[in-house]
């Protein structure tokens, strides 16, 4: 496996989910952008937070052990 | 849109010109070897990317590399949390649920509750959850340099706010603008009361000036008036007689020569005899009796008896009407020589202009009877 083929793989990975693109890999799962809404958040310190808005990758799997042993 | 493996294979090959057979091969190995470590207990890290592995649900997991993470997030770079509430303020029933953006995409809502997210704040990161049975398999495959293969249990990295540093587009200044207008407001707020008092102050500035120019305007009628009082009064202006005295003490044989003694002798004849038959009151002539107010012009105004009746004799030589009256000021006794009788103290500020120098300028007028 070459190196060069891990960055190129990284980024067209990278621009297909900048691009909101879902990008599902067999055998692996799914790479997606999802959004996380701002939100308030009250802290252990007794103080109240508004945390930004986030883009987020999310990684939904096709692997599990479980469902392998089975 | 989702890119499959027909898709993703021909932008790697559109990406790195190499031919869609090394394509696929790469590719399944790439997934195989995940697959490997993970199967190990291992997690396998790709540089720039992100870690796989299995965590405690023996589900395969992927947590994306800060670089990855701070890329895909851009839109948001530079938000940071704003404190709404400080500890102190805060009541227990505080806490509500999350607010919807509106620009927020329904179907990819995930709530922002997870306490790795309230660690990032303080850059703080949890450890991975997982199993690991031995840490000494580091950098066993060939391509050690874009891929680590560790142990979940050494993964966790403290995350940056490297999100926060990143250039912010137009959207991420937003919080920084809004503090800085609550700033701004806090400001204007203070401004009334700030002015409140500049204006206080500049009207406490102006009367003040005022009173000092009237004060200034002022100045030079006032001792006329102090002593035309004081003599009405018969209080003696203490300074102003010691400043006359201590003046005049030295001088005073000289003034008493210095007026012309012979030149007059012939204007002060007639007063004279008119003054002792009919008028006591004038510059010339001897002391008499007068009715009511009698006013003196005092040219001397000394502590020794003597040297005061050596100089009234001296006075009385050239025809004046002299009187010597004691006066205690402050506890001190000084003997005033004054010349002639009026009347009003105006007739005898009009007498004194007339006398010779130095009497003209250095003299007050004194009650005495």
């Amino acid at each position: 496996m070459e190196p060069q083929f891990i960055k190129n793989f990284i980024q067209v990975l990278k621009e297909q989910i900048a691009k909101d693109n879902r990008v599902q890999i067999d055998g692996l799962g799914q790479f997606l952008k999802v959004h996380q809404t701002q939100t308030q958040k009250k802290l252990d310190d007794g103080r109240v937070v508004l945390m930004p808005p986030k883009d987020k990758i999310e990684f939904k799997s096709e692997i599990s052990l479980t469902n392998d042993d089975q | 849109m989702t890119i499959n493996r027909e898709k993703l294979i021909s932008l790697l090959m559109e990406k790195t010109g190499i031919d869609r057979q090394n394509i696929e091969k790469q590719l399944d190995e790439l997934i195989s070897r995940i697959m490997d470590a993970a199967n190990r207990g291992k997690a396998l890290e790709i540089k720039g990317f992100g870690l796989f592995y299995f965590d405690e649900d023996e589900e395969l997991t992927f947590r994306a590399s800060d670089q990855l993470d701070s890329e895909i997030n851009f839109s948001h770079a530079g938000m940071e949390p704003v404190e709404l509430k400080s500890s102190k303020s805060v009541s227990p029933s505080v806490e509500q649920p999350e607010e919807k953006d509106t620009v927020s995409e329904a179907d990819d809502k995930q709530q922002y509750t997870d306490e790795t997210d309230t660690d990032d704040i303080y850059g703080i990161r949890k450890t991975l959850a997982g199993t690991s049975d031995d840490d000494n398999s580091e950098d066993s495959q060939p391509l050690g340099r874009l891929f680590r293969e560790e142990s979940p249990e050494t993964t966790p990295e403290p995350k940056p706010k490297k999100e926060t540093k990143k250039a912010g587009t137009s959207t991420s200044k937003k919080p920084q603008e809004k503090s800085k207008s609550m700033r701004k407001t806090a400001a204007k707020s203070r401004d009334p009361m700030n002015t409140i008092i500049v204006v206080v102050l500049a009207a406490v500035f102006i009367f003040a000036a005022y009173f000092v120019f009237t004060e200034f305007i002022n100045a030079p009628e006032q001792p006329e008036i102090s002593q035309q009082q004081n003599i009405e009064q018969e209080d003696p202006p203490a300074p102003a007689e010691r400043d006359i005295t201590e003046s005049t003490e030295p001088q005073d044989p000289e003034p008493v020569q210095v007026p012309e003694p012979e030149n007059e002798p012939e204007p002060l004849d007639d007063p004279i005899d008119e003054v002792t038959t009919t008028d006591p009151y004038g510059l010339y002539g001897e002391l008499a009796d007068a009715e009511g107010d009698v006013f003196a012009i005092v040219v001397h105004s000394l502590r020794d008896r003597g040297v005061a009746d050596r100089t009234a004799d001296e006075l009385r030589q050239e025809g004046f009407r002299i009187s010597v009256n004691e006066r205690n000021v402050d506890g001190q006794t000084y003997y005033r020589v004054g010349i002639g009788q009026f009347p009003t103290i105006r007739e005898a500020q009009q007498e004194a202009t007339t006398l010779p120098d130095p009497f003209n300028n250095q003299n007050f007028i004194q009650r005495i009877q």
